[in-house]
């Protein structure tokens, strides 16, 4: 491994920074030629941090443990390159996330139970990623997080069967795997960084009353938004608390009429006076209110401020209509919810605006005002294609034109109109005469009986196993049928191993098209291990084959066992159609042929493909 | 597939009685035709169609039936004919047709409706027969299959647009006059489209092909295939697309069978 440098200063020292093969030293350019002062062994690292790409100082800041009952010890490296400091610390940073993950794992697969060294290297992946960017979903990002693999596969069971035969029987690389699931793992990402923000939690309280006590259920969880959305309950209950009991208090408050008034009800006549919630009734919604975010900076172009001289209210003009106060009693809910709206959106911290943009953005709301479609229209950048003889496409319909235009080239176009237009004659088909019969009466009408003989159950028995099949594919999708006919027949431990060699098979497949295909020099080695990799699956499809014959048979004596004894003791003949067994090999092969297709296509292009490269190092 | 609900097709709502337009577009390859004269007669094949159609039109006196010609050289309708000699007569105006020996409109034996359309359609056929000629043939073995789609999708939009407005509903054919600015995503009518193919090979109409199955798509109008000879990939594409009906027939004689079963009734799903 090529060794990464920056010069970056220790403790107010300048030096260089170094990583080696296992660990990351720092020498003092004091004086030159001084030995490294400082050497962190790469297993001991527990955690990394950067600063954002945002900020002027570039930092790298390295937590080592090395002794395991210590608390870590930090030690912060400032790059002091003038021109290149970030890109320094950037490589620094990315190969040393690199060598930690790969002394981790290694050492993590070795010894499974040391999970301590597991969340080790991934905290440490993590605070880099964190303390990077937090939308870096970059292919590299994903690939190396492992902590982020180990949950998608926790998530997902079908995956982890995959995961288990490929990787964990070492055809495939770990890495290698992840690579073609950058998709998945980029969702599941996503999935985990989202938060469920907050919600009204008046609303969600539905009390229930039995024998005029307010009965219910609420968590501290509730309590503390409750808290949060409505200081005014907050204060109500710092002055009730100690004189009534925590229990009462909630049951009160859940009947009183400040709960509706908080939850913007009409209060009733006949709601139950209380005299300790209703002294906090028509408070002044000030004192409710909570405090707004403070913003430390508006944009010169949305500041309202600047409006304060062309007020025309400082004229003596009334407000205009949608500015006065409205008599709000007769809806409270409007306001209420609009006010708990706005303190809703206030708790949650915005996660868009970086407070290092400010200076910026008066000349963003400028940029977004302007008009872009008085610009006139981009220039177009397409490239015209031309397809020149789309039959050259559809390869598969090849044979099917080459018959067809022998079979038209065989007949006379003249030939051909004469006979149609003579076999419609020159005035209006009699639509009785020329249908078929049903019976045999189509023999004495001599100009009608060209079609042959026709029996409508033939046309029928299509037309009704089209039925039967498309029930089944109707009832399959929405899980009505039966285990056994789900599976074609086969048993259930049966199916699940052709589904887990379908799932592997493709697996091999996608790696050995894509390292086939990349031309890369580099990865034949790993083609040779996908090809005995693809030839094994043929021997496992064999295998299944022969279990799910194995199986049918064993059935099948089952059944006529089972027929025979009820022979015996009913007297009747069994129909054969009770002793009849489905599955067996057919259906494996029926199952999985596509699958052997593609496997037998790959090995023939592979071998091809090796041909060719030997005849081209003989030549 | 967790979620997915089957049950739907059982509790859909019963379908509104709408009217219906079915619009036929028969394949017309003279060779093809020529091929199949063993198994299924041209003139039994049209018998056919034409019971098959007088069923749909019994079901309301409302519904509506096109018949469309892809030939191998153009797309014609042969219902409702633009022939300019046959409209002035055989369309809904009181005139004879000049084929027929019979006033259809005196002939008490038949459903009026169901003489008009199946003169209308002979006629119309025998006059593409008629003008085709032993050059036009030469070296072509395709149908102009897009060409009839496009057709039908134009006259089912403005035939819905136009009956819409009462203003300008009720002419079947010659009313050039479509009201084009109007919603046409709402459609006074089910319509449906239904190929009767009998050669293969459309992969030079690919484009073309592809367009209309997409328009069919968005409008929600289902392209039924009844495959009677030769093997085309596009309409599978096309009836699979549109959520259609696609039937090989392994049996092309009992055509008629095929029709009254498969492809009588709307909205299968």
């Amino acid at each position: 491994m090529a060794s990464v440098k920056g010069s970056a200063s220790y403790k107010k020292k300048d030096g260089s920074l170094l990583l080696l093969k296992d660990s990351v030293t720092w020498t003092p350019a004091a004086p030159p030629g001084a030995p490294a002062s400082l050497s962190i062994p790469i297993p001991t690292i527990t955690n990394l941090q950067a600063t954002p790409a945002t900020t002027a100082k570039v930092m790298i800041k390295v937590f080592a443990k090395t002794t395991p009952d210590k608390d870590p010890e930090q030690y912060v490296f400032t790059f002091t390159s003038a021109s290149a400091a970030r890109a320094e610390a950037d490589a620094m940073k990315e190969a040393l996330t690199i060598r930690i993950q790969e002394v981790k794992s290694v050492s993590g697969s070795a010894t499974p139970a040391a999970g301590a060294t597991m969340a080790g290297a991934t905290s440490a992946v993590m605070g880099a990623a964190m303390s990077g960017k937090l939308t870096d979903w970059s292919k590299a990002r994903l690939e190396t997080d492992m902590e982020l693999q180990q949950s998608l596969l926790k998530s997902d069971v079908e995956l982890t069967m995959t995961f288990s035969e490929a990787v964990l029987s070492g055809a495939v690389t770990a890495p290698q795997f992840w690579s073609t699931r950058t998709h998945l793992l980029r969702a599941h990402a996503i999935e985990r960084e989202q938060k469920r923000g907050p919600y009204n939690v008046l609303a969600t309280i539905k009390p229930k009353t039995e024998d005029g006590v307010a009965k219910m259920a609420i968590s501290q969880d509730v309590i503390r938004d409750i808290f949060d959305q409505h200081p005014l309950v907050k204060s109500v209950y710092d002055e009730n608390v100690p004189k009534l009991s925590d229990q009462q208090f909630w049951s009160k408050f859940f009947t009183s009429r400040l709960f509706k008034e908080l939850k913007g009800e009409k209060i009733l006549p006949g709601d139950p006076p209380d005299h300790v919630f209703d002294r906090y009734l028509n408070k002044s919604p000030e004192e409710n209110s909570r405090k707004r975010r403070k913003i430390e900076h508006v944009p010169r172009t949305i500041d309202l401020e600047g409006n304060e001289q062309n007020l025309s209210q400082k004229q003596g003009n009334r407000p205009d209509l949608t500015m006065r106060p409205t008599k709000v009693d007769n809806v409270p809910i409007i306001r209420t919810l609009n006010s708990l709206s706005q303190k809703l959106v206030d708790l949650v911290a915005p996660a868009d605006t970086d407070p290092n943009e400010n200076e910026d953005q008066d000349a963003y709301y400028f940029a977004s005002q302007t008009l872009l479609d008085l610009r006139g229209d981009p220039e177009e950048e397409r490239i015209i294609l031309n397809i020149r003889d789309q039959r050259r496409f559809f390869s598969g319909e090849d044979d099917e034109d080459q018959n067809k235009v022998q079979l038209s080239a065989g007949m006379d176009a003249g030939v051909v109109l004469e006979e149609l237009k003579k076999a419609m004659g020159d005035g209006n088909i009699d639509l009785d005469a020329v249908l078929p019969k049903d019976d045999d009466s189509d023999n004495e009408e001599v100009g009608n009986n060209l079609g042959g003989k026709i029996r409508p159950s033939d046309a029928t028995k299509q037309i009704t196993a089209a039925v039967y099949d498309r029930r089944s594919q109707m009832l399959h999708t929405g899980g009505y049928l039966g285990a056994s006919e789900l599976t074609g027949g086969l048993p259930l431990t049966v199916f699940e191993s052709v589904q887990l060699v379908h799932a592997t098979t493709n697996e091999f497949l996608r790696h050995f098209w894509s390292a086939f295909l990349s031309g890369d020099e580099k990865r034949a080695a790993d083609i040779t291990k996908l090809v005995t990799g693809l030839g094994n699956s043929k021997g496992r499809i064999e295998a299944i084959a022969k279990t799910a014959d194995e199986e049918k048979e064993v059935e099948r004596g089952k059944k006529k066992k089972g027929a025979q004894e009820e022979y015996r003791r009913t007297g009747l003949k069994p129909k054969r159609k009770s002793t009849e067994v489905g599955g067996g090999r057919k259906v494996v092969e029926e199952i999985l042929g596509p699958v052997m297709n593609a496997v037998e296509t790959a090995l023939t292009k592979y071998q091809s493909a090796l041909d060719e490269a030997e005849k081209m190092g003989a030549a | 597939m967790d979620g997915f609900d089957a049950s739907a097709h059982y509790t859909q709502a019963p379908e509104d009685d709408k009217p219906s337009l079915l619009v036929l577009i028969l394949d017309t390859n003279p060779f093809a035709w020529s091929k199949l004269h063993p198994t299924l007669p041209l003139p039994r094949a049209v018998a056919s169609i034409l019971l098959f159609l007088n069923a749909h039109l019994a079901f309301s006196h409302a519904n509506r039936v096109a018949v469309i010609a892809a030939h191998t050289k153009e797309a014609v309708f042969l219902y409702p004919s633009t022939h300019p000699s046959t409209n002035s007569e055989t369309s809904v105006t009181d005139d004879s047709t000049q084929s027929s020996n019979n006033d259809p409109l005196r002939d008490a034996n038949k459903y009026r409706q169901f003489r008009i359309v199946e003169d209308e359609v002979q006629a119309s056929f025998r006059r593409l027969m008629a003008s085709t000629t032993p050059d036009m043939l030469a070296g072509t073995n395709e149908t102009m299959m897009a060409g009839a789609l496009s057709l039908a999708l134009a006259y089912i939009n403005r035939l819905s647009l136009a009956s819409e407005d009462p203003a300008s509903g009720g002419a079947t054919g010659g009313n050039r006059t479509a009201n084009g600015t109007r919603d046409a995503d709402v459609t006074s009518m089910n319509a449906r489209i239904l190929v009767l193919s009998v050669s293969g090979d459309l992969s030079t109409q690919y484009v073309s092909m592809m367009n209309s199955i997409f328009a069919a798509q968005r409008k929600k109008i289902p392209i039924d295939i009844c495959k009677i000879a030769g093997e085309t990939v596009f309409l599978q594409q096309a009836s699979d697309a549109t959520r259609g009906i696609y039937m090989q027939l392994q049996h092309p004689g009992s055509l008629l069978q095929y029709l009254m079963v498969c492809f009588l009734s709307f909205e299968m799903f």
